[in-house]
């Protein structure tokens, strides 16, 4: 094999987050379970299905890097050269002639596209998920106020079932209700994310908007403690482990959140009660690289959470909810010259007890979920890439309130890529899936990716697909409301992004979509509850802009997003020409963040739209604009046995009262002191 | 013959009024006069929603207003469940947002006053005596007394389950409890003395599930609504007699569409359903397609003014109210928000 080096090609343009490398191949197609590794194999990591990794911590300034992956030439460099790029490309071995057009505009863009990679979480310096992912154009969270209530994110004004949050991969999305609660994932456990809109049907039902992939955590073993506002304490350890070309890691704490706070309601201002969060959590990790280019990857989880419902503004709850998530994930990838297997086995549960004693009301859910799924992708030839993943799922729930129900689905995607050049390349996706007493449902989809090099266009992608999203369980059988009737929801999207070639502090990007929904599911109210029904056809379409700048040696650094989104209910009735609940017409963020040496200065403000929560006449109720602000500073401090951080970080400055669901206020003005202590 | 007419009648002038706009549709939201004798209406609104809303029409000029006083920016609350005019104020009981938001009518137009808050209880009727409120609360088991001037606690009163229709009549204060708790049922329908409210005088088992009560002459009708795991509805009537503490009781068993409200009309008994009046019988049987109207979605009816006020819904605003003269004859349509549930009369004069 001919070792080469600096035959990287590197793109210029600096990283959204400067920790996340990129691996394509000459025909700008993402490698995946490219291994980057020291030179003795003591530290690696693999890049995932994108091609993109984030640099583990245990790669220093002084290591060389190698980068490999069987039938490419493998590259070796410094890290620290690494990190100054966001993009690398490999060149296929032997040398073809179409692989030796290398030169590229040093500004380039490349390779961004529909894909945003978020900084890690520590380095946001954030307390929350909903205020993590503000910065992402089109990305909303919503949740129920407080520490511990139920959080869902969603993408481009669709509905929180209609995003689909993997991590490392594996699906944890709650068949029961078809969501995925951000907060049953401790922040700890989680290390950075990232969103791709667009060529996602391969992931089946529920991922017409988007796929959130979360990273887990990588830290070395260290220890970090945070105390604040509302009575928030929480602590949390980690423990790594090396031998070889072993690694393995745990991570344990607790949260804990009074979550009391004031709000006011009419004329009346008063303690929102009930709002406490208690959560534990064990996470491990183990990731072994075997010779011969083959790899074992488990992943596992338990949280515990015990939390209160305060209920609506208007009226408040006693209620009480215990909640467990466990999962327990192992892939093992075998890379061949051509070839790459890669077998993913998850198991999952999900345990929930509610209690309202006020009204007498007590209900368990306990949902299994059992998935196992094979991949094979094979290179055809360098320029032409096929892939097949076969996938079964079964999953069963025993419910005090949707009964005993059980579901398996077998699927099976097919895609292929193929680059003509460097600069135009195609890809194509088209998935069956069979589900016990259920019509089969077949998706498609494509996408052209186009590097015009004119002017300051930098990468075109254009994106068509169609998804579909099976009603969830609670859906169909919840009672009172569930209906057994509702028909599976089949979304059309096209969509396009452009980058724009910018000088090279900075990065430019817009996405235009356009989404048509049949028979939409949405909960509705009926009589004395809420109902999920079918909305023959509505429809989505939006802008959304994202600048992201570096200056001064990434002294300063900061981004500036927005989006606008129309979205239009065509049922006929009187909703007819509305738009749908909850989509924000517009949403915009700005941050700015300074480095000074030791220090590092983070500041924002976010923007939200007035949001149309409930149909009503003569008007409709909706919730007003909202601006907030949130601030942090961090201390960093090298010592002997590790490295000490301080972070104080303030949310919500001005103290805003505003609600992101009608009925559930958000927390006011809050400040979090964290302590963080990490072996070197 | 004359159901279908009216049925026709009602289909017939619904379109011609969503063609035309001619259905009195004013939602001017404005405050609404009170210098004339008035009909206010509650619309329940949306369960979680806070948009309850209560309308008025001017039964001298025919003016119909609303929504009264509260809007979107400032709402009334969740689930609009009863209203009480008593005194020259309007109380409106909000159930989901546990309160009782007054407003004065003596000036002229209506003007707020103030709020009860009930945290948690759950409120669902009220009776005023004397100046003292007695609000039935399913989340205190009992019965709530307040000074209705002052709107300061003053007790609450067990009923040993979740009380529900509160009235009062020559006989005393007759409380229906329709269940004991969140999954049992009730049978009972108690009555106080409202001199000394401490326990019940006496206590009347009826058919299972005691929602309305509807006075008369000699007796108490009491509406009774219950349902099975599967949410499959059963009713039935009672008829007590105060004087003689006997109960006559028909259990109409699994039944569709009916609706708690009771109206004495004309000299009958009827039950609201769905889709109609139905009469009822001496030994309170009913029969479908008895009765004398024919509607799709009745949800509430009061008698006022020797007016018949139905609530129509189709459980999205904007919903109607029929008024009707004592012939059945259809008198004005009025658009109003979703789930109109409750009726009440301000004379100024009184």
């Amino acid at each position: 094999m001919i070792r080469v080096l600096f035959t990287l090609l590197l793109v210029a343009t600096p990283g959204l987050s400067q920790e996340t490398v990129r691996v394509v191949n000459t025909e700008d197609r993402p490698l995946p379970f490219v291994l980057f590794r020291t030179e003795n194999s003591e530290n690696w990591v693999i890049s995932d299905e994108f091609g993109m990794t984030e640099l583990p911590r245990e790669f220093s300034n002084n290591d060389s890097i190698i980068i490999e992956r069987l039938g490419y030439v493998t590259i070796w460099t410094s890290y620290s050269e690494l990190v100054e790029h966001s993009a690398i490309v490999m060149i296929p071995e032997p040398i073809h002639l179409a692989a030796i057009h290398i030169t590229r505009p040093k500004n380039d863009n490349k390779n961004r596209g529909n894909i945003v990679s978020l900084p890690t979480i520590e380095s946001t310096v954030t307390q929350s998920y909903k205020h993590y992912f503000s910065r992402v154009p089109g990305v909303s969270i919503k949740s129920y106020g407080g520490p511990g209530s139920v959080s869902t994110l969603s993408i481009n004004g669709g509905s929180s079932s209609n995003a689909k949050i993997l991590i490392d991969g594996f699906d944890l999305t709650n068949t029961q209700n078809g969501e995925m609660d951000l907060s049953q994932l401790p922040l700890p456990f989680i290390q950075s994310a990232r969103i791709v809109t667009g060529g996602l049907g391969l992931h089946g039902s529920g991922s017409t908007d988007g796929v959130v992939y979360l990273e887990p955590w990588w830290n070395r073993t260290g220890l970090t403690v945070s105390a604040g506002s509302y009575g928030h304490s929480s602590i949390a350890g980690m423990l790594l482990m090396k031998e070889s070309k072993r690694t393995a890691r745990i991570l344990a704490g607790i949260r804990r959140d009074g979550g009391d706070f004031p709000v006011e309601w009419k004329d009346r201002s008063f303690t929102r009660k009930n709002n406490d969060f208690y959560q534990e959590f064990v996470g491990f990790q183990y990731n072994h690289l075997f010779s011969g280019y083959s790899f074992l990857k488990i992943l596992s989880l338990i949280s515990d959470q015990e939390r209160g419902v305060p209920g609506t503004v208007w009226a408040p709850s006693t209620a009480r909810r215990n909640d467990r998530l466990m999962f327990t994930g192992a892939t093992v990838g075998i890379l061949r010259e051509r070839q790459l297997l890669h077998l993913k086995l998850l198991s999952k549960s999900s345990d929930e007890h509610y209690q309202d004693p006020w009204y007498g009301i007590e209900s368990k859910h306990k949902i299994k979920s059992h998935t196992i799924s094979l991949s094979q992708e094979i290179d055809l030839d360098w320029d032409l890439l096929i892939k097949n993943i076969f996938k079964i799922q079964k999953d069963e729930l025993n419910s005090s309130d949707a009964g005993n129900r059980s579901r398996t689905a077998g699927s099976n995607s097919f895609s292929l890529f193929y680059g003509f050049t460097d600069k135009l390349s195609v890809s194509g996706h088209n998935r069956i899936e069979v589900e016990q007493g259920a019509s089969p449902v077949i998706t498609w989809g494509g996408t052209i990716r186009y590097i015009p090099e004119v002017l300051a266009l930098g990468k075109l992608v254009i994106n068509m697909e169609n998804g579909y999203r099976r009603p969830s369980f609670n859906e169909l059988y919840w009672n009172p409301g569930g209906n057994p009737d509702l028909l599976p929801e089949n979304n059309s999207t096209i969509s396009g992004t452009i980058t724009l070639n910018t000088t090279g502090w900075s990065e430019i990007s817009f996405t235009g979509f356009y989404t048509h929904s049949k028979n939409l599911i949405q909960w509705l109210p009926y009589v004395y509850f809420w109902r999920p029904v079918n909305i023959s056809s509505a429809t989505r379409s939006g802008i959304k802009g994202l600048y992201k700048w570096e200056l001064f040696s990434r002294k300063l650094t900061g981004s500036l997003s927005a989006s606008h989104i129309i979205s239009k209910n065509h049922q006929n009735g009187p909703q007819d020409g509305k738009p749908l609940r909850y989509v924000p017409e517009f949403s915009g963020y700005f941050q700015v963040n300074l480095h000074l040496g030791r220090w590092m200065l983070t500041g924002d403000i976010q923007h939200t739209g007035r949001i149309l929560s409930n149909y009503d006449w003569p008007e409709d109720i909706y919730l007003p604009p909202v601006t907030t602000g949130n601030a942090g500073v961090t201390y960093t401090k090298d010592a002997r046995h590790g490295t000490w951080k301080t972070t104080l970080s303030i949310e919500n400055l001005a103290n805003v009262q505003y609600q992101s669901m009608l009925g559930y206020p958000e927390m006011g003005r809050s400040l979090k002191l964290t302590q963080k202590w990490e072996q070197k | 013959m004359n159901s279908i007419k009216n049925s026709m009648m009602i289909m017939l002038i619904l379109f011609v009024a969503a063609g035309c706009s001619i259905l009195d549709d004013n939602s001017d939201g404005g405050n609404g006069n009170t210098n004339n004798k008035t009909v206010f209406i509650l619309c329940e609104g949306e369960f979680g929603a806070p948009n309850a809303s209560v309308w008025s029409i001017d039964l001298i000029t025919d003016d119909h207003s609303g929504p009264l006083f509260w809007n979107a920016d400032n709402p009334l609350g969740d689930t609009g469940q009863s209203l009480k005019i008593h005194d020259d104020k309007l109380y409106v009981v909000v159930n989901n947002s546990h309160s009782v938001e007054v407003l004065n009518l003596g000036s002229g137009s209506l003007e707020y006053e103030g709020s009860l808050y009930v945290p948690n209880a759950s409120p669902r009727y009220l009776e005023i005596v004397e100046d003292k409120g007695y609000l039935t609360c399913w989340g205190l088991n009992g019965i709530l007394v307040f000074d209705a001037g002052s709107l300061t606690i003053l007790d609450t009163i067990g009923t040993g389950g979740w009380p529900e229709m509160i009235l009062n009549t020559r006989w005393g204060l007759f409380v229906t409890v329709p269940m004991q708790s969140y999954s049992d049922y009730s049978d009972k329908v108690l009555l106080f003395d409202p001199v000394n409210m401490n326990s019940p005088v006496d206590s009347f088992s009826v058919v299972t599930g005691p929602v309305s009560l509807l006075p008369s002459e000699n007796y108490i009708y009491v509406g009774s609504t219950y349902y099975d795991e599967n949410y499959n509805t059963y009713n039935g009537l009672s008829r007590i007699d105060p004087v003689n503490g006997t109960v006559l009781k028909n259990d109409h068993g699994l039944t569709f569409g009916h609706q708690k409200s009771l109206i004495e009309f004309n000299g009958s008994i009827y039950r609201l359903m769905n889709s109609g009046l139905v009469k009822v019988a001496e030994d309170l049987s009913v029969e479908q397609g008895s009765g004398p109207l024919s509607l799709q979605g009745g949800y509430s009816a009061k008698v006022l003014e020797s007016k018949l006020y139905i609530g129509l819904t189709d459980y999205n605003s904007p919903d109607t109210v029929a008024v009707y003269h004592n012939n059945f004859e259809l008198d004005t349509l009025y658009q109003v928000k979703a789930l109109p549930t409750d009726f009440g009369l301000y004379d100024p004069e009184l």
